[in-house]
C-alpha cells in the first residue's frame, strides 16, 4: 500500500501552553491539492509551519503525529528535517519575498538552495530559473538571476520566492496566500504554474488562501478552519457547492463571484 | 508620468468603480482628488466648484467634503493617539465643540459596529478588521457627499469585507454619499458599483457598468483582467 503524502492525526498545537489547533486531522494522498480556508487567526499557518518543523520556540506540537510519507517529522533530528526541505517539502509563503539573503543575487541564492540537494551545474540552474520566471510573468529573466532583492519591486521578489519553491519540484508543497499581495493577472499565472507542477512532476499541494476562486479551480479538496478547529473537510466540489456547515456558507457567501453571462 | 491627460465624472450618489493592475495609477488618481498628490495640467472639480488650486482655507472645507479610506488601517491612525479622539480630530478642526464631537464619534463607532469601548483603544490594541471599521466611523463622521476606498478592502477577511461593504451601501441610500470605489476585485465592483472605469498604463481604457464592461470587454487589457478572475 502506498503512504499518505502527509497525514495529520489528532494534532494539537499550543503557543505558550495555550492550544491554538485542536484535534486536527487529515490525510493527502500523492499529487493531492488541498485548499486549507478560515478567518485570519484560525491556525492556518501555524498548521503548515508544524508540518515543516518551523514552529521555533514560540510554538509546540503537545499531542498527535504528522506523518510526511510515513515519516514522523515531530520524531525526525533537525538535520534530517533540514535535507528534507526544499526536495521532498518546500514552502511558498506570502511575502517570501522578503525572506531572501538581501546581499547575495537571486542567480547565486537558488544556485545555492539547489546545490545543497543535487549534482547539479549553476548553468541547468539559471536555465531551470529563467523557464520559470517566464511562465510567471517575470519577462528580462536574465537581468533577474544577476539582481539583488533591493533592486526588484516587493512583487517580483515574492515572484523569485515562488520559483525558489517550485524548482526543487518537491513531493509536497506548503502554499501560505503565496499570491495575495499579488496582482489578480499575476496571480492566475502563479495558479496555473502550480497546477503544472502538479501535473508534469506530481507534486502534492496544501494552499491556504482567503480567495475561495482560488480554492475552486485547483483544489481536490478542501479544508475549513475555524478558531483552531477542523469544522469541514472534504471534495472541494461538495463543501463549495453543499456544505453542511454553516460557517463554511458564511464564508463563502461573503466571496462576491463574478457573472460573466 | 504616473497618470496620464485622465477624464471622468461621478454623478452624485452614483458609486463609481476604478479597477487596474497595481502601478497603473489608481492611487495617484485618488491623491488628486483629494489634493495629496498636485495634478500638473487640468483641472478637478468637486460640486461643479474648481478645486484643483484651493488654498489651504479652502482645503480644509474641501477635506470635510471628501473622505478616503486606505487599504492599511493602521497605519492610517497615528499610534500614540486613542481611536476616538482620531475620529474627533477633524470634526474639532472644522469648529464642533469637543462634547459634541466625542456624542458623535461614538455614534459613528456604534454605526460600524464597534462598541463605544472602542474610543478608548489604542489602533494596536485592535484587529485590522476593526480598525478598518473604525477609520470607516472616522470618514462617515464627517458626513463626507464622497467617499473614496483605495483598497479598502483587500487585506481584510471575506467576512469582514462583506460587512464593510454593506455599511458603505447603507450610508449611500440614507444620506446620498457619493463613491468611488478603488480596487483589483471585479466580482466586488460588479456586486457594488453602478459605473466601472477600467484603468491601464496612467489611462482609462474602458468604461462602463460593470455588466458590459465584464460580458462584453472591448480592451485586450480588460479581457486579460477578467479572464485572470478564477
Ligand atoms: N508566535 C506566536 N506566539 C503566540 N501566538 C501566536 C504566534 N503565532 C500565531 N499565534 C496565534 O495563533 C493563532 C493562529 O495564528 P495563525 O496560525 O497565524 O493564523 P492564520 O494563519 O489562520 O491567520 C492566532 O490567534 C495567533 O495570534
Ligand atoms: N511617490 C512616488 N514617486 C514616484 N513614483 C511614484 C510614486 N508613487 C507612485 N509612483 C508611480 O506611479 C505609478 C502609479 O502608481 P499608483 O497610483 O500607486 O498605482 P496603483 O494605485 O494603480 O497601484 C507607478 O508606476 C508608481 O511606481
Ligand atoms: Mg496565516
Ligand atoms: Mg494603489
Amino acid at each position: 500500500m502506498q503512504q499518505p503524502l502527509l497525514e495529520m492525526q489528532h494534532v494539537e498545537i499550543c503557543y505558550d501552553g495555550k492550544p491554538t489547533v485542536f484535534d486536527f486531522n487529515l490525510k493527502m494522498e500523492l499529487g493531492e491539492i488541498l485548499g486549507i480556508v478560515g478567518e485570519s487567526g484560525s491556525g492556518k499557518s501555524t498548521l503548515i509551519k508544524a508540518a515543516m518543523g518551523l514552529l521555533g520556540t514560540a510554538g509546540a506540537v503537545t499531542r498527535g503525529d504528522i506523518y510526511v510519507k510515513g515519516k514522523n517529522v515531530l520524531d525526525i533530528q533537525n538535520d534530517e528535517l533540514r535535507q528534507m526541505r526544499g526536495p521532498e517539502m518546500g514552502m511558498i509563503f506570502q511575502n517570501c519575498g522578503s525572506a531572501l539573503c538581501s546581499i547575495r543575487t537571486i542567480g547565486d541564492q537558488l544556485y545555492e538552495s539547489m546545490e545543497q540537494h543535487h549534482a547539479i551545474k549553476r548553468a541547468a540552474v539559471d536555465q531551470l530559473a529563467m523557464q520559470l520566471f517566464e511562465k510567471i510573468n517575470l519577462p528580462d529573466s536574465e537581468r533577474i538571476l544577476k539582481s539583488y532583492p533591493f533592486e526588484l519591486s516587493g512583487g517580483m521578489n515574492q515572484r523569485v520566492g515562488i520559483v525558489m519553491a517550485m524548482i526543487q519540484k518537491p513531493e509536497l508543497l506548503f502554499a501560505d496566500e503565496p499570491t495575495s499581495a499579488l496582482d489578480v493577472t499575476v496571480q492566475a499565472q502563479v495558479i496555473r504554474e502550480m497546477m503544472a507542477l502538479r501535473n508534469e512532476f506530481g507534486t502534492g499541494i496544501a494552499i491556504v488562501t482567503h480567495n475561495i476562486g482560488v480554492v475552486s479551480y485547483m483544489a481536490d479538496k478542501v479544508a475549513v478552519m475555524h478558531k483552531g478547529h477542523l469544522v469541514e473537510y472534504g471534495k472541494t466540489r461538495d463543501v463549495i457547492n453543499n456544505s453542511q456547515e454553516a460557517y463554511t456558507r458564511k464564508l463563502i457567501q461573503a466571496v462576491p463571484r463574478i457573472r460573466k453571462r | 508620468m504616473a497618470v496620464d491627460g485622465i477624464s471622468f465624472q461621478i454623478n452624485k450618489g452614483e458609486c463609481l468603480g476604478l479597477v487596474g493592475e497595481s502601478g497603473c495609477g489608481k492611487s495617484t488618481t485618488a491623491k488628486m482628488i483629494t489634493r495629496l498628490e498636485a495634478a500638473d495640467e487640468g483641472g478637478i472639480f468637486l460640486n461643479g466648484k474648481e478645486i484643483t488650486q484651493a488654498g489651504n482655507k479652502e482645503l480644509r472645507a474641501i477635506y470635510r467634503d471628501i473622505q478616503m479610506i486606505f487599504q492599511m488601517p493602521v497605519d492610517s491612525f497615528n499610534p500614540r493617539i486613542r481611536l476616538g479622539e482620531s475620529i474627533m480630530e477633524s470634526m474639532i478642526n472644522q469648529g464642533m465643540k469637543r462634547h459634541r464631537a466625542k456624542a458623535r464619534a461614538q455614534e459613528c463607532l456604534a454605526v460600524c459596529g464597534l462598541p463605544k469601548e472602542f474610543a478608548d483603544r489604542y489602533p494596536h490594541q485592535v484587529s485590522g478588521g476593526e480598525c478598518q471599521r473604525a477609520s470607516i466611523a472616522r470618514a462617515i463622521a464627517n458626513q463626507p457627499s464622497l467617499l473614496i476606498c483605495d483598497e479598502a478592502t483587500s487585506a481584510l477577511d471575506v467576512t469582514i469585507q462583506a460587512q464593510i461593504l454593506k455599511l458603505i451601501r447603507q450610508f449611500q441610500n440614507e444620506m446620498g454619499m457619493t463613491c468611488l470605489l478603488i480596487c483589483h476585485d471585479l466580482a466586488l465592483v460588479q456586486e457594488v458599483c453602478d459605473r466601472v472605469l477600467v484603468m491601464s498604463n496612467g489611462r482609462i481604457v474602458e468604461e462602463g457598468t460593470p455588466d458590459e464592461i465584464i460580458m462584453n470587454p472591448r480592451e485586450e487589457y480588460t479581457k486579460r483582467l477578467i479572464d485572470s478572475v478564477l
